[in-house]
Order: C-alpha cells, then structure tokens, then sequence
C-alpha cells in the first residue's frame, strides 16, 4: 500500500508541477475543426477576424468576430478574463486588445456583420482606410463607446450603389475573410 | 503449461458444476431478453437511445457477476482448504492464477454469449433490425468487462479471507467503478484548478475498467462526438481500425498488471503460510 | 448448417461479381464520355456570345469551350451534357452582368484554385438550370441580383477531399439578392451547401446537400422558406442564424454526427419563425437553439440524436406535437425557462395519464444537471451517459420548478415516425445482414451449449 501512496504522490507532483508551470495567458491557435465561437456557434476560421480570451483559471474562448467578444464581456463581465486578443488583419499575429487599433465601417464584411477590423499598428490601419477610401479608425478605448451595430439592415444601401460594373469584384474580394 | 491447463480445465468444470454460474447464466439471458422487449419498436445500430440504454444496464449487471463468480472462486479454495493441499504440490502460484483465470474466463464468456445467442436469435425470429456490426460491438464490450473484471475479481478473492469477504468488497468496487464514479469525480476534480481536470480525469479513466471500455464502445458506435472538442483528438484516433489494436493491448497491459498484483498477495501469503 | 454456410458463400460470390460488373461498368462508360467531350473542337464562348443579337437563343455544339465569358446582354444559352466549358482564370467561368439571361444544361468546370467561382450573376431574374458544376473555388454566386431561379443544378467539390472544409468555397452563395428560388440542386463536399446573407423572400426548395461543412447555412434573411431540403453528413444541416419570418419545414436533416459540433438544425438569435414537420435522425443534437424567440417547433420527428433538443437562452417559443424517440438524451435546457412545450412525445418519459384523453398527467421534467456541469467544466463531457452520471443526476433535484418541462406529455407517437422511413439517399441490403447475424448468433448459442454440456453436465 505504501508504494501506491508514493506513486499517486509521485503524480500529484508532476501535476502540480506541469500546472504552476504555465501562468501565463497566451492565446491558443485556432483549430477549425473543432473550435465555434461561444457566442454564435459558428465555425470560428483560422482568420483575421477571429479574436480570443483566456479567462482566469486558463480556459481559451474563441470567437468568430469581435463582435461576439464584445456580447461575451456584456453578459458575463470582464472580471474573469486574463487576457482579450484580436488579430492582425495582414498577418493574422495575436495582439492584445487593448493595444490593436481597430477601423469601423458598416460595408465592411466580418464573419457576423460587425464590420470592425483590427490592426497591431496604427499607421496599417490608415494605410487600410486610405485603399478602402472609408472607414472609422478607434483605439480600444473608443471601442467601448461603439454601438456595435450589425450591419444587416444596410441592405437596402447596397442595392442601390451595388449596380455598376466592377462592384461585383470587390463584394467577391470581401467575401474572402467572411464566414 | 501443462499445470495450467489443468488448472483451468478442473475450474470449467468446478464452474458448471456450480448453482451460481446457471443462476447469472439464467439472469442474464433474461436480462439481455428484457432488453430488447424494452425497444421493441426501434431499429438498434449506431449510438441512440436503444444503445445507450443497453450499454448502462449491462454496465451495471455484467461487473457485478463478474466480480462475485470470480472472487468465489478463489476463497473457496481457501476456505475449503484445497489451496493449501495444492500448494504442497510442485504448483506455480503463477500457473494456478493463470489457470484460474483461463478457466473462470471460460465459464463467463459461455454464459455471455448463451445470453447473446438467444438475443440475437430471438431478434431475428421476430424481425428485428439488429446491425451485425452493432451487435458484435455489444459482444465485444461485454467480454471487454468481463476480461478486465475478472482480473479485479481475482484481487479481491485474494485479499478476502471468506464468501461474505469477498461479497461486500465486490459490491463495495462495483459501486465505486459503476455508480460513484463520476460523483466521486466530479466532487475531487472540483477542487483542482481548472486547467488540471482533464489530464487527471484522463488519468483515472484509464484506473477503471467500466469507464474505459464504456468509452471505447460509445465511440465506436460513432458516439465520439458527443463527448466534445476537449477529446476530439482521441475519439478520431480510436475510431480507426488501428484503435481497436491499441485497445486491446491496453486492456491486456491491465489484465497483466493487475494479475501481477494478485500473483505478489498470493506468492506472499505462500511464503508466509 | 455447412449447406446454408455454403450458400451464402455462394451468394456473397455472385454479389461481389455483379457489384464489380457493374462498376467497371460505369467507370469505361464514364471515361468514354470524357474522351468524347475532350477530342472534339475548342470553341471561344465569348466570340459566340458577342456575334449574338439580344433576346437570341443560342443552342451550344457539342465540343469543349473555354472560359470566362461576360454575358452582357439578354441570351438564352442551352447546352447539351456534351459540352463543356473550361475556364482556368481567376474571373468567374460566367459573368451574367444582363437582366433575364437563362444558362442552361451544361457542364462547367472552374479550374482555377482560391476564391472564384464557377458562376457570378449580379443581374436580377437570371435563370440557372441543370447545369453540372465542378469547381476548386466557389460555385454559383449571386450578388445584388434579384428574382432568379437556380434549378436542378449539380455542385461538386474538385479538388483533393482532405481539405478544410474553411479552404473551400461555398455552392451557392447569395448576398444582397432578393426573392430568388433556389431549387433541386445537388451540393457536395463544398464549404456552405447554400449560402445566404442579407437577402429576403427566398424559396430554397427540394435541394440535396451532402458533405459540406453546413447544408445551408443563412444569415440574416427575413421572410425566406426552407423546404423540402435533405442535408446528410454535413458539420450542420441548417445553420439558421439572424432571422425573422422564416418558414423551415419537412427538411430532412440526417447524420450530422461526426463532427464536435454537429447538429441537425441550429437556430440563433432567429425570431417569429415556423419550423414544421422536419426529420432530424441520427445527429449529434438534433434541434439547436439559442437566443431565440417566438418561434414555433411543431410536428418534427427527433431521432436517434445523441440530444434530441437543446435550448440555450431561447424563450418564448412554443414546441408542441413533436415526436422525440431513441435520442440517447432527449432534451437539454439551461436558462430557458419561458417556452412553451406540450404535448410532445417523448418515448423515455414515464407518462401516466388518468383520465384517458391520451395526454400524461405528469410533466415531463428536463434534468439541467449535466449541462450546467459541462458549461462550466467542457472536461466532465466524457461522463456522457455514463451510469454513474444517470445516477447523480437523479439525484438531483435542486429548484425543480424553474426546470424547463413539457407540461402534458402526449402518450403516443403523434406523427408515426418510425414506419414512415427517412428519405436517405443510401440504401443497404438488409438480406446478407440478417443472414450473417444468424450466422453469428447460432455459433454463439451452439458452443456455449456445448461447452457446458461437455463440461458441465457429463460427468467425465
């Protein structure tokens, strides 16, 4: 009996060990087959716009869009979140969220309509505006001010400047990051 | 070897001689009988609710059989005395358990498959859909238990001194494995901190017999999805065909371990004794 | 039993001879249609579209053609299965850019890999018919294009299957296009079967979608009708997401078990919508909803899921007359305590009902146990159904009254489900099965017979 108390100590340890090793909260990667956004459920792609918490005691929340972040912090608070990550939009890298700088604009297209972007660096993201030619930039701090407006009731918009010629492409190059 | 099998061959026979072996032969073949008149109306492949539920009561009867056929026997042996008239003979301790084993192993998986047989049978007659495969996977996981449990069976006949011994460590070990199990799990595992639980549950799962094989059966029925991303990985790599093979090593690696841990009580009791 | 043993040998062997036939069978009559299309002419499609006047009809020759064509005026195209057009460039194989063309009847094939798509239409009452589509990118596009039909087309994946399902592109995708019908087509192995945003009045009638990540998959779409689809083998049948007034009825929704997350039907965030006669069978959850409100639930047939329903947030939705049968575990609910369920059959439930009207007088109570434990701890999943957690969750019986609950069980089926059997789009012999089980269940029963006899009963 007395070796099999020294085993299971023996284990405890090792646990106890492998546990105090990791107290960090660093993001996880995003696996698509098994990972969906906690607040929709839909399939959370290996993209831009997917963004992360690591709550307290080290469980990883992936989320589709920043959007559903953002609805995540509403109904629970953000008292038991370790660390918010979003992503870059041109290298997908993991950046807090605090310190990305983020551009808003309702006919952006992000997996749930909310049509908000985020950049590590502040000069990418005027780079961004100036090709688009729109868009609203915001620190995370401004975030916290947005009205996080799905844009689907911008449809009626669309149809009208949607017609011309080459509008098609750009909806089609748009399209690449959604979903 | 020779010994062995002589062993074995003497613990058939002692076993077919033995009342409790028709009556569990008995209880089981009304058992498997009752479950197919409980869904009568269902088509029994895959994992559904036919499925679950039959898995749930065949966890609860076949460990329990096991374990009281298994343990019986080998305090019989004490408390009729013929261990210790074996013992003066040149008998390996070693060749007398596996030869216990081999024959209580036979005795168990005759009443099993009887039970099986007239389901199957039976099934048929009445035009059931059965899904061969589904079928074979029950059979497999049945005699999964049964192997895994003797070898628990043969610890306790060890450690037990008498019948009623033996009878309320069995039932003790049966409740612990079958019923508290996910209570006493979830109670202790409560206390860790959250990023520990799933390695050490992992851990225990592979310490009791119910689980594992429960586990195996439930994906195998193509369950594995239902237990969520936290194993996907695992449910994926048992599915194939080479999970099968993995698991049946796992399950003799147990088998070996466990008799070894028999073999140790009984050599010491030899020497002592 | 050697002579029956024999026999089935036998009729295994003419089994195995016939399905091989007819196999090699199909493979050379495939290949030499192949060779056929492939030997004759190259044609320019854009040259033939251009030389037409407006309103023309244009019946394509046999032979190959080569992409992308930009279809800029009213035409009616109408192929044969002997033509087929090729396109490698990153445009769209066709670009329907003229209100009231119609493409008909031929086979398409968009070599080029990433996103494009084998058809963009960006006009309004564009037609789309029986049109066989092989892709790497997406298949058919709609953007900005209203009042279309898509009918009877084929959509399949072309590239190697391994790849994510996020690589892919989806079959059709509408975004921005209104009351079009999208009906009879067969979808496999793409990314999103259907995909539809911002789109209202739609009909989606009758399709096939098979192997996809979600069969269809709409995201804020009002007033659309979901009918007559069968989804098999999908991550998730129908992904409803965002919408109101949407009718989803007799949808069969079949299989989606495989994946972590599958489901039969997933609503969110969907309200004021009807969701009728459906069959969902053999999925991880059956029905799944969330953050949804108002909506009906009524005569569907749930079976064989692993969880029949799920509600996570939903209330004020109204579930009656559904059948729940076989599922491993029936129902779910965690902060859903507003809904209306009755009068649903749930075969696990211990109904009693005194006065004979066919109704149980004891409510049937959804257990939240399990599920509030795996919320909060997703490790604990793997006491899925063990016995010990039917036990402890028995045991548990803490402010019962907020528990979500059927209020008046029926106590018989009110559909008959399980004659009426789903239209699958695979079928199995059941014959050599039964045989085979015969086989097995009397060698079990004859020497466990014999080993006891021997052993047992003769004295030797």
């Amino acid at each position: 009996m007395k070796k099999w108390s020294m085993a299971f100590a023996l284990m405890l340890g090792i646990f106890l060990l492998v546990g105090c090793g990791q107290k960090k909260y660093t993001p996880q990667a995003i696996n698509e087959d098994v990972d969906v956004c906690v607040i929709c459920n839909m399939q959370v792609k290996d993209d831009a716009f997917a963004t992360q918490i690591v709550t307290k005691d080290g469980k990883n929340l992936k989320f589709d869009d920043i959007g559903c972040m953002n609805e995540w912090k509403q109904k629970n608070g953000v008292d038991h979140i370790g660390m918010d990550y979003v992503r870059d939009y041109n290298d997908k890298e993991w950046i807090q969220f605090s310190k990305a700088t983020y551009v808003y604009d309702s006919s952006f297209r992000t997996p749930m309509a909310y049509g908000i972007i985020s950049f590590k660096v502040k000069k990418s993201a005027e780079d961004f505006v100036h090709e688009q030619g729109t868009g609203q930039i915001l620190s995370a701090d401004e975030l916290s001010n947005h009205t996080w407006q799905q844009s689907k009731d911008m449809m009626d918009m669309h149809m009208e400047e949607g017609m011309d010629g080459d509008m098609h492409e750009d909806m089609n190059m748009d399209h690449n990051g959604t979903n | 070897m020779a010994d062995m099998l002589q062993v074995a061959s003497r613990e058939i026979k002692m076993g077919f001689r033995n009342p409790w072996a028709y009556s569990f032969l008995i209880l089981f073949s009304v058992f498997s009988l009752s479950l197919l008149l409980v869904n009568s109306q269902n088509e029994v492949s895959g994992y559904s609710g036919v499925t679950g539920s039959m898995l749930s009561l065949i966890l609860y009867v076949l460990p329990l059989m096991t374990l009281f056929l298994g343990s019986f026997s080998l305090t019989a042996e004490k408390e009729e005395g013929s261990w210790q008239l074996l013992s003066t003979y040149p008998l390996g301790t070693m060749s007398f358990l596996i030869g216990k084993y081999a024959g209580l192993s036979v005795v168990l998986l005759t009443i099993v498959s009887f039970g099986y047989g007239l389901m199957g049978l039976i099934t048929i007659i009445i035009g059931k859909t059965f899904a061969a495969t589904t079928f074979l996977l029950f059979l497999a996981f049945s005699i999964g238990l049964v192997l895994l449990f003797l070898s628990i069976a043969l610890f306790v006949g060890s450690l037990s001194k008498n019948r009623w011994q033996a009878l309320t460590i069995s039932v003790m070990i049966w409740f612990f494995a079958v019923i508290g199990w996910s209570s006493i799990l979830i109670a202790v595992l409560g206390l860790l901190p959250y990023l520990w639980i799933k390695p050490v549950l992992v851990f225990f799962t592979f310490l009791n017999p119910a689980e594992l094989v429960r586990l195996f059966v439930v994906i195998k029925l193509g369950g594995g999805s239902v237990l969520g991303p936290e194993y996907y990985k695992w449910v994926n790599w048992i599915h194939q065909p080479s999970g099968s093979l993995v698991f049946i090593g796992l399950c003799l690696v147990w088998i070996g371990l466990s008799l070894t841990i028999v073999y140790w009580i009984w050599e010491r009791g030899r020497s002592r004794g | 039993m050697r002579s029956k043993h024999r026999m089935n040998v036998l009729i295994f062997v003419v089994l195995i001879h016939f399905i091989l036939v007819s196999l090699l069978f199909t493979v050379v009559a495939f290949s030499a249609t192949e060779e056929e299309v492939s030997s004759k002419q190259i044609f320019d499609l854009q040259q033939i579209v251009d030389e037409a006047q407006p309103g023309d009809t244009l019946v394509l020759a046999e032979g190959n053609y080569l992409g992308p064509v930009v279809i800029n005026k009213v035409l009616h195209i109408q192929g044969s299965n002997q033509v087929l057009l090729t396109n490698d460039s990153p445009e769209a194989a066709i670009m329907i850019q003229a209100e009231g063309v119609v493409v008909e009847g031929f086979n398409i094939r968009q070599n080029y890999v990433n996103e494009s798509a084998a058809i963009v239409v960006t006009a309004d009452e564009v037609g789309l018919k029986d049109l066989n589509i092989q892709t790497k990118g997406y298949g058919i596009l709609l953007r900005d294009a209203d009042r279309g039909t898509v009918l009877h087309n084929s959509i399949s994946w072309l590239r190697t299957k391994n790849i994510k399902t996020g690589e892919k592109g989806n079959g059709i995708d509408l975004y921005n296009s209104h009351n079009n019908t999208i009906e009879q087509n067969k979808i496999q192995n793409m990314r999103d079967g259907i995909y539809l945003e911002n789109s209202r009045q739609l009909k989606i009638l009758n399709n096939q979608l098979m192997g996809s990540r979600y069969g269809i998959h709409c995201m804020y779409i009002d007033g659309s009708e979901i009918i007559g689809n069968l989804g098999e083998y999908n991550i998730t049948g129908a992904m409803i997401m965002g919408v109101r007034d949407v009718l989803v009825s007799n949808n069969s929704f079949l299989k989606q078990s495989k994946n972590v997350n599958a489901q039969g039907i997933l609503l969110y965030s969907v309200q004021n919508s009807v969701i009728e006669q459906n069959i969902v069978e053999g999925n991880r959850v059956g029905i799944y909803i969330e953050s949804s409100q108002e909506n009906q639930i009524r005569e569907n047939s749930i079976l064989r899921n692993f969880i029949g329903i799920q509600f996570v947030h939903a209330e004020s939705n109204k579930i009656h007359d559904n059948d729940f049968v076989s599922n491993v575990i029936e129902a779910e609910a965690t902060d859903s305590d507003a809904n209306e369920i009755e009068q649903n059959y749930w075969d696990s439930a211990q109904g009693l009902d005194l006065n004979k009207d066919g109704i149980s007088e004891i409510p049937y109570a959804i257990n939240p146990f399990y599920q509030e434990l795996i919320s909060k701890t997703p490790a604990f999943q793997l006491f899925f159904q063990s016995t010990g957690m039917t036990f402890l969750s028995s045991m548990y019986t803490n402010n019962q009254e907020s528990w979500t609950k059927d209020s008046s069980p029926l106590m018989k089926m009110s559909i008959d489900s399980i004659s009426k059997p789903p239209p699958s789009s695979t079928e199995k012999g059941n014959i050599s099965e039964t045989t085979f089980m015969l086989l097995i269940t009397s060698t079990l029963l004859i020497t466990s017979v014999a080993i006891i006899f021997y052993s047992g009963v003769s004295k030797s």
